[in-house]
């Protein structure tokens, strides 16, 4: 058992704001508490044999009790709007929720001895309390808390043993047979018991909650140990790409100015080279860019993925726009009807964006000049499908199941479209596992393919 | 004519700028890195700035920048164009509104991916100069 080395009322790991909502947790239940006092309060006048059957039970402690709850709560509610605006917001916080339970620790004083003090079970409310004190509190002050909850749970048999105050039996009506506060032995026994039971709850709890609250800490320092290893690989990342598309960057923009005649008027042929120089680059910079596109989304995991309400329509619409253009060169229409309404579904836009103008490109560029590319969205069953038809050279039956794999193109793809990167289906891939959707393929060599992808519908 | 600053550190992408920007009647001053940016911009008295984000002395040299030259009464009227081969994908705040809450706004008027279409960038740069930023 290891004890806290700095003294302080509250767990160093909590924050102002894990108190503040303690706090308000504390006060709700408080206000429930004091609606249960006034309720029994009031079903013992309306029924006074509920309290005088065999016992004599004064309705008006439960009265008496419920409006101190009310009062302390209103007195709270304007005490936690001061401390949340105090600089030492965290330190207000801890004597707040302190002064709360000291509070309550008298209020539940003098319904004990309202109710015959350790004679009747009343005195096992103070238990919540004490274990209460050990979630909020440091465990040095939970300890000094559970010996404050003891004075408070034995005062109203110590005042009556003392005859400091009258004696409150509710066994006996006259009050004058408290069999616990008249004897010394059985008194001082019944205290004991009440102090043993209190500490040791504190024991139990103080050792679970210091275990808990360990661990807590080893979680929280290994998500700012995740947090920094993931900002530095993004750092590296990011310049990993950059120092890649940077000397490609440059030469493409010597190309531009080449081309451009800033640098004087070129001979047509060398113009031709100019140009192929330019295509070459382009496609060199885009199989760099999935790449490293495509080891990024790998390392990242479905919890790390950040998914929002996305218009899958929108997205869908602009990618067509893209694909038209693509396909103008080409002679090759993409057909698409929107729906009136927006498609929502949680996902990444960004990624989206790129899954989409991927199977969208595929389409187009796989398609005989002059064909024609289907895309629609089916919404139904709680689900949307994404759908790209072509009727383009279709993939052999026999690689169907190896056009997801990075770098693999299939022979009549490579034949048809020697400039193709063997990355786009794999980021497809990786797009949709992210997203916890599915993706379909339906192909006939010679005769087209469909894809789809189905997501589940945001609510 | 309009003066343009450049703020890049690669020489190649400097040179082409300054052919693309030079043989389109602008005057062009090259600044390598965003040390005294503040009295160097004030020095050089530019119309639009074109800025680099990454550069040797920061990975978001460029953004940092931005923002200095937005909290400076002087030079916050002046345009600035990120020209980055550092795209949106790339996991950094590219918030291009104030009204983004709670992230950081990036204060400039335009983006554009290297390598940029020569064409391109002259538009974008006359309707900048053009807009007064």
């Amino acid at each position: 058992m290891k004890w806290t080395r700095n003294f302080s009322i509250c767990d160093q790991g909590l924050h102002a704001d894990e108190l503040s909502e303690r706090s308000a947790w504390f006060v709700r239940t408080r206000w429930k508490a004091a609606g249960i006092c006034l309720l029994v309060g009031l079903g013992g006048t309306a029924m006074p044999w509920l309290f005088t059957a065999n016992f004599h039970v004064e309705p008006g402690i439960f009265f008496t009790v419920g409006l101190l709850l009310i009062f302390s709560n209103l007195v709270y509610a304007d005490l936690a709007k001061r401390v949340m605006q105090r600089q030492s917001a965290k330190g207000g916080m801890c004597l707040f929720l302190s002064a709360q339970v000291v509070t309550d620790f008298m209020n539940l004083s003098f319904l004990s001895y309202g109710l015959g003090g350790v004679e009747t079970p009343v005195v096992i409310l103070f238990l919540p309390h004490i274990i209460l004190s050990t979630l909020f509190f440091s465990r040095i002050y939970g300890f000094f808390m559970a010996w404050v909850g003891i004075f408070f749970a034995i005062l109203p048999t110590l005042l009556e043993y003392f005859r400091m105050v009258p004696v409150v039996s509710i066994f006996d009506v006259t009050h004058k047979n408290a069999v616990i506060s008249s004897h010394a032995t059985v008194t001082a026994g019944f205290i004991l018991a009440i102090a043993g039971g209190i500490l040791i709850c504190w024991y139990l709890v103080s050792d679970i909650t210091y275990i808990l609250l360990q661990r807590k800490h080893a979680l929280q320092e290994a998500i700012r140990q995740l947090k920094i290893l993931d900002q530095e690989k993004s750092q590296i990342t990011m310049r990993a790409t950059h120092e890649l598309k940077a000397p490609f960057a440059a030469i493409k923009s010597y190309v531009y100015t080449l081309r451009d005649g800033y640098c004087g008027p070129l001979p047509e042929k060398a113009r031709q080279v100019i140009q192929r120089m330019g295509e070459r680059c382009d496609l060199l910079m885009e199989k760099i860019t999935d790449i490293i596109h495509l080891s990024n989304l790998r390392t990242i995991t479905k919890e790390q993925f950040i998914v929002t309400p996305t218009d899958l329509q929108a997205i869908v619409v602009q990618e067509v726009a893209e694909a038209r253009l693509i396909g103008k060169l080409r002679r090759v229409s993409v057909h698409f009807q929107p729906q009136g309404l927006a498609v929502s579904i949680q996902g990444s836009k960004e990624h989206l964006a790129t899954m989409i103008s991927n199977l969208l490109r595929n389409a187009v560029n796989y398609s005989q000049e002059g064909g024609t590319v289907e895309v629609c969205l089916v919404e139904g069953g709680g689900k949307v499908s994404f759908e790209v038809t072509d009727h383009g050279i279709g993939i052999p039956n026999e690689h169907l199941n190896k056009i997801f794999t990075e770098h693999f193109r299939a022979n009549n793809a490579v034949h048809f479209n020697p400039n193709g990167s063997g990355m786009g289906l794999a980021l497809v891939m990786e797009i949709v596992r992210l997203h916890d959707a599915t993706i379909d393929v339906v192909s006939q060599l010679g005769q087209g393919s469909c894809f789809t992808v189905t997501f589940a519908e945001e609510p | 004519m309009a003066k343009i600053l450049i703020i890049d550190d690669d020489r190649d992408i400097v040179d082409n700028l300054t052919m693309v920007l030079e043989g389109n009647g602008y005057d062009v001053a090259v600044k390598g890195d965003t040390e005294n940016l503040l009295d160097d911009v004030k020095t050089m008295h530019p119309d639009l700035i074109i800025l680099d984000i990454m550069m040797p002395e920061d990975a978001q040299a460029g953004f940092k920048a931005a923002r200095v030259l937005h909290k400076d009464e002087g030079c916050r009227r002046i345009p600035v164009l990120i020209v980055s081969a550092v795209n949106q994908r790339s996991r950094l705040s590219f918030h291009f509104s104030e009204n983004d809450v709670n992230t950081d706004f990036l204060p400039v008027q335009g983006f554009l991916e290297k390598p940029v279409e020569p064409i391109i960038l002259l538009d974008r740069i006359k309707v900048l100069l053009d807009s007064g930023g």
